[in-house]
């Protein structure tokens, strides 16, 4: 230590102490947040324990499954696939103008706020409960399900879009203001080719997103294997409720995996 | 096209006490005042960071001026429409240090890109230039010394930095400019490629009486290609005249280069 005269303290010691009040209050905080959990949910090991052969009374009823009723299922699971295929491609196309609009270093000032917030709306409510809604206006079946999976998605990929156009190279931005374009032009050739792949990308998964939420939509009559799902398992015939389940696993598979292979093959 | 304007009197370019200040910090641009002529082919010159670059962006208001005036052929900028500010653009071409093209497009659409400003709502909308935008496209790539067809439709993140810049120049041309601006057009290059992007550029100035302002920060290219030297210092403009009354003594205070020093020089 090169100690001057003057300083008469002793030289700090090198190791940091690991408790210190801060440390100490977080922690508390942390175990409070986590008690009132347990608490507010009901969680209970006992509980759990003594619900355990109501379980396994239910999967001994689930097998083995009735494969006869994959027959029925055909139609539900067609419709399941139609809502993840129509929803994402009805929203991506229609992120992309909301994505613009509230992307700051595109969009005009005045819009961007509103813009940004209307997708916070779009996406701060789940999937079902729009599904709910547009039950309500437009009647039970597969199109409640279609917007309230269009609605979520522009809200989500707008977002995603918008987000990808504040990261992009600005350079060609100014490149196309130079040129006398208009705000739409500029973000058309300027900003657009930038971001496609990721783009595409997002649209893949969420495509992916789409169909899982399509098989549980018909929980609330908004059509696909949900309902089948739904309607087996409150009329205790476990045994349909499996084939439903083993279908909807398929479908989420088959999808996942072509999700993969598109990926692949486009970017 | 030069439009016989009633205006063979009247300076391409007049700047009145433009000033620009980012932020709360010192500013860019402090008052400068300047007329430079139809035809004049005028090089910015000074250290990094001097707000040659913010000169320039002022010029075509993608950088609005804090305060003072930009009159482009007579038209004052700051009282021009939205609509109207575009349209002056258009007849105003920049190039970039970085060459900012759109990389994930083809070179043949990055130079019509420059016609973005007349494009229609449609064509736009699809990505499809006409066949004039086309032929306007080849002639001018050609002008730029790009004649081999294999370049037209490969993506232009494929060529090298002096076909890019070349890219770039047509992308200009096509606009059919009365000004042009360059950003330090040659900074990203090799001295070969420099002399002759400059070379390029003098030609076209000079065969269709477009005006040039260039920022440039090396000298000795300055002096051969300039018709008009402006030295810029703490924002101010710190000398103003042809290229041969351009003495040492004066570069030494535009660079603040004391016994051979740069003493503030790319701070």
């Amino acid at each position: 230590m090169n100690a001057t005269p003057s300083s008469v303290d002793k030289p700090k010691s090198p190791v940091r102490p690991r408790v210190t009040p801060v440390r100490l209050v977080t922690a508390a905080i942390v175990i409070a947040v986590y008690w009132w959990s347990v608490e507010g949910t009901g969680l209970n090991i006992v509980t759990l324990i003594e619900g355990l052969p109501n379980f396994g009374e239910m999967l001994r009823q689930m097998f083995p499954p009735d494969v006869g009723y994959a027959a029925r299922l055909w139609e539900p699971l067609v419709e399941t696939l139609a809502i993840g295929i129509l929803a994402t491609l009805i929203g991506s196309v229609l992120a992309i103008p909301m994505g613009f609009l509230a992307a700051e270093n595109i969009s005009h000032a005045a819009i961007y706020y509103p813009a940004r917030m209307v997708l916070n709306v779009l996406r701060g409510i789940s999937e079902l409960i729009w599904a709910l809604l547009f039950v309500v206006a437009v009647g039970l079946g597969p199109f409640a399900g279609v917007l309230a999976l269009v609605i979520f998605s522009i809200g989500v990929l707008g977002k995603l879009i918008a987000e990808a156009l504040e990261a992009v190279e600005p350079g060609p931005l100014d490149a196309m203001r130079a040129t006398g374009a208009s705000r739409w032009k500029v973000f058309l050739y300027g900003a657009w080719p930038q971001i496609l792949p990721l783009y595409l990308s997002y649209c893949l998964y969420w495509w992916d997103h789409n169909t899982r939420q399509a098989t549980i939509l018909g929980f609330v009559g908004a059509g696909g294997l949900g309902y089948s799902l739904f309607f087996s398992i409150t009329t205790f015939e476990f045994e349909k409720a499996t084939t439903a389940i083993l279908s909807m696993i398929l479908v989420i598979t088959v999808i996942d995996r072509f999700c993969l292979y598109l990926r692949k093959k486009i970017i | 096209m030069v439009t016989q304007d009633p205006a063979n009197s009247r300076p391409m370019i007049g700047l009145k006490g433009l000033t620009k200040a980012y932020g709360g910090g010192k500013p860019a641009l402090a008052g400068v005042s300047l007329q430079i002529e139809k035809g004049e082919f005028a090089v910015v010159f000074g250290p990094s960071g001097v707000g040659k670059s913010t000169l320039l962006r002022c010029l075509n208001y993608l950088v609005t001026p804090t305060s003072g005036e930009v009159v482009i052929d007579g038209q004052r900028m700051g009282a021009l429409s939205a609509r109207e500010l575009l349209k002056v653009r258009s007849n105003i071409g920049m190039i970039f240090q970085e060459f900012n093209l759109i990389n994930r497009m083809s070179t043949l659409v990055n130079v019509m890109c420059g016609r973005l400003h007349g494009l229609g709502f449609l064509r736009a909308l699809t990505y499809s230039f006409s066949r004039e935008d086309h032929e306007a496209a080849i002639t001018a790539l050609n002008r730029a010394g790009l004649d081999d067809e294999d370049l037209y439709h490969r993506r232009v993140d494929t060529l090298s930095g002096g076909q890019k810049q070349r890219v770039a120049i047509a992308r200009v041309l096509v606009q059919e400019p009365r000004i042009i601006l360059a950003d330090e057009p040659v900074a990203s290059l090799d001295v070969k490629i420099q002399h002759t992007i400059m070379q390029l550029v003098a030609d076209i100035a000079a065969k269709d009486g477009i005006t040039v302002v260039m920022s440039l920060h090396q000298l000795d290219l300055a002096k051969q290609y300039a018709t008009r030297i402006i030295g810029l210092s703490d924002g101010k403009i710190a000398f103003d005249g042809p290229p041969d009354s351009l003495s040492d003594e004066v570069v030494n205070k535009v660079f603040k280069i004391v016994d051979n020093k740069a003493v503030t020089a790319d701070a």
